[in-house]
């Protein structure tokens, strides 16, 4: 009798008996009945999970040697903290975060030397002349802002990422349903069925970056990827030369979390497709882990902008290797206002003269 | 000359003996609006009976209409019956037409139409229904029956009118009465108001489209772009059915939604009985 095992309703959550009538599993409690297989296969899909793990093992990066430590130097900047660094012959005049022409050059020492570099592929005149396009077709653009040359201070700076690369192993449990209707000359009938879906995959992701630095926003750098890793170079203090370069301040163990979520996403998103030929689809419990880890330490080509306009900061960012930039840019209240009244007038007349010949 | 003298005489013999047959026909057709309460002046009754006359024969529906109180309202249904059947209503050779009967007892006004014929076709139990409210609609509270009766006698005009196209005026028929004028001023308040409405809905949508054209920065959640070609595999997957569950909904009723005012309690149709003449009628009535 010890082996006897107790199967908890799908249903309900109650415990369910055996009904000698008809000798399936029966809820005493929502009359629900099932077949012993069903149940059977049920429980196993409940207890097959994959054992949580989200953690990386791999440390990324080296030591600098002697020799690429004498050949850059360290700047930080007075009024907003940032930190970078150049080779010795580019120097740096202007903090490339908030413009700040006070820098302070000091001994270069500390951090890790990047494992990879992606050289940059566009040049400054070329992110000038995306930066122009990217102020053309805005109507609510304020024109003073438009007009001001503002291009000049465009700089190329390489900035710190973690490369993550996973083997995903996943297992999940969907509760599914699928609904059918009848009707008779009193009633519409809606019969509900509901399916325990059970699906287990893999997937693997290579290269997702999280941005090292605190000085450059999260969003703006996720809004330039993606980016190209296969053309990622083993970092050299000679790719320096003409661009400044970010000092991390965010470790590889604190951004995981970020590459850790975007990949969970993805991996769950992924698995989703599987299933189909449902009506309502609902997760119930989601389990994975990562195999195989590593976390590069890598450069990534991006051009800066930063400027002001009535007192608030505006920052626009271009990948060095796609050309694409990004950065929101402000509103003329006046414009805005001016294009609500001509379309609510516009729309308004014709919905009204409509109106009156219908 | 004489044969033509002698067709004429014929011709005049002929009319002398069939004129009163023709006159007597007429004659004998019983008034068909009585009133032993005085609810009418004899001018509204006279308008009203040449009303009812000129619809029931060109209806070749008898439209009646009697009011006394001599009626009880307990069996009302008998003695309008019995008054149509023994009184010589009725056209056709079915005996087609209505009877309104109206009475009042110590409790008030109260009001029975009887069918028969092609009358049962021509007014459901809805119908009917629907005629008891035109009188109340058009009576004042028993101040003016002269309107009530004349809205009443129309309204059995076109209830006729619809049920000789074959489609009787019942619970899933729409309301044929024309909608009251509307007000222009109203109208082009409203057109105006829905104008600006639109207006302003397309002015938001649109500055939302233009203001969306000025950001660029947006967090990525999803790391999609960086998903190796080719690695994705579900290398298990078990779909496992475990229950249904049914549910009722009531079916909401067609007269609802179609305008036609609701068939309340009724059915549709019309549902009849045999009075003690044997013939079959139809028929509703109630308290006003």
């Amino acid at each position: 009798m010890s082996n006897l095992k107790q199967y908890k309703c799908p249903s309900c959550g109650g415990p369910i008996n055996y009904d000698i009538a008809s000798g399936n599993l029966k809820c005493p409690y929502c009359d629900s009945e099932f077949d012993i297989e069903t149940l059977k296969g049920y429980d196993e899909d409940l207890r097959k999970t994959v054992e949580e793990e989200l953690n990386w093992l791999d440390k990324p990066g080296l030591d600098w040697t002697e020799e690429e430590e004498s050949k850059l130097r360290h700047y930080v900047c007075d009024s907003c903290g940032g930190e970078i660094i150049a080779d010795v012959n580019t120097g740096a005049t202007r903090c490339p975060y908030c413009g700040n022409p006070v820098i302070v050059p000091q001994k270069f020492s500390g951090t890790l030397r990047p494992d990879l570099v992606v050289p940059f592929k566009v040049s400054d005149k070329q992110a000038q002349e995306a930066y122009r396009n990217h102020l053309k077709d805005k109507p609510l653009l304020p024109k003073y802002f438009k007009d001001e040359n503002r291009i000049n201070e465009i700089k190329g700076i390489y900035v710190p990422f973690w490369l993550y690369d996973a083997e995903v192993d996943m297992a999940a449990r969907y509760r599914t349903t699928r609904s059918r209707s009848w009707s008779d000359s009193n009633y519409i009938y809606t019969e509900t069925s509901y399916f325990s879906v059970f699906r287990e995959g893999e997937i693997g992701f290579d290269n997702v970056p999280v941005d090292g630095s605190t000085n450059i926003d999260n969003a703006l750098m996720e809004s330039i990827e993606p980016f190209d890793i296969s053309e990622a170079v083993d970092f050299k203090t000679a790719y320096l030369a003409g661009y400044l370069a970010d000092k991390y301040d965010i470790s590889a163990e604190a951004s995981q979390e970020q590459a850790n979520q975007r990949i969970r996403r993805s991996a769950e998103s992924a698995l989703a497709t599987t299933v189909r030929g449902y009506d309502g689809i609902a997760l119930e419990s989601m389990n994975m882990s990562l195999n195989n880890h590593t976390i590069k330490y890598c450069l990534l080509p991006v051009y800066i902008l930063n400027t002001t306009y009535k007192g608030e900061k505006f920052t626009f960012a271009m990948n060095g290797q796609t050309g694409k930039l990004v950065g929101d840019l402000p509103i003329e209240k006046s414009s805005y206002a001016m294009y609500f009244a001509i379309i609510f007038l516009v729309v308004s007349a014709i919905a009204f003269i409509i109106q009156m010949f219908l | 000359m004489k044969r033509i003298i002698r067709l004429l005489l014929v011709a005049f013999v002929l009319t002398l003996t069939f004129l009163p047959v023709f006159t007597k026909v007429k004659a004998e057709h019983p008034e068909r609006v009585i009133d032993e309460m005085g609810l009418l002046t004899e001018e509204e009754r006279q308008e009203l009976e040449d009303l009812c006359d000129e619809v029931s024969e060109r209806q070749q529906v008898d439209v009646v209409i009697v009011i006394s109180d001599k009626f009880t309202y307990d069996n009302m249904v008998q003695e309008a019956d019995d008054y149509y059947d023994y009184n010589g209503y009725g056209l056709r050779h079915d005996h087609s037409g209505s009877l309104l009967l109206v009475g009042k007892d110590s409790e008030g006004y109260f009001v029975y139409i009887s069918t028969c014929g092609y009358g049962i076709y021509c007014y459901s139990d809805y119908g009917i229904d629907h005629l008891i409210d035109t009188i109340v609609a058009s009576y004042d509270e028993g101040n003016n029956w002269f309107n009530g009766l004349k809205a009443y006698i129309n309204r059995c005009d076109e209830l006729i009118d619809m049920a000789n196209e074959g489609k009787p005026y019942d619970i899933y028929f729409d309301d044929p009465e024309p909608e009251p004028e509307p007000d222009p001023m109203v109208e082009t308040a409203k057109s105006a108001g829905i104008s600006a409405g639109l207006g302003g809905i397309a002015a938001l949508i649109g500055t939302t489209i233009l203001k969306g054209k000025n950001k660029s920065v947006y967090h990525k959640h999803e790391a999609r772009d960086y998903a190796r070609p080719g690695s994705f595999k579900c290398y298990n997957n078990r779909d496992l059915y475990l229950y249904s569950r049914t549910t009722a909904a009531p079916r909401p009723k067609q007269t609802s939604s179609g305008g036609g005012g609701g068939g309340g309690g009724f059915r549709g149709g019309s549902s009849t009985h045999t009075s003690s003449s044997g013939r079959s009628h139809g028929g509703g009535g109630r308290r006003l």
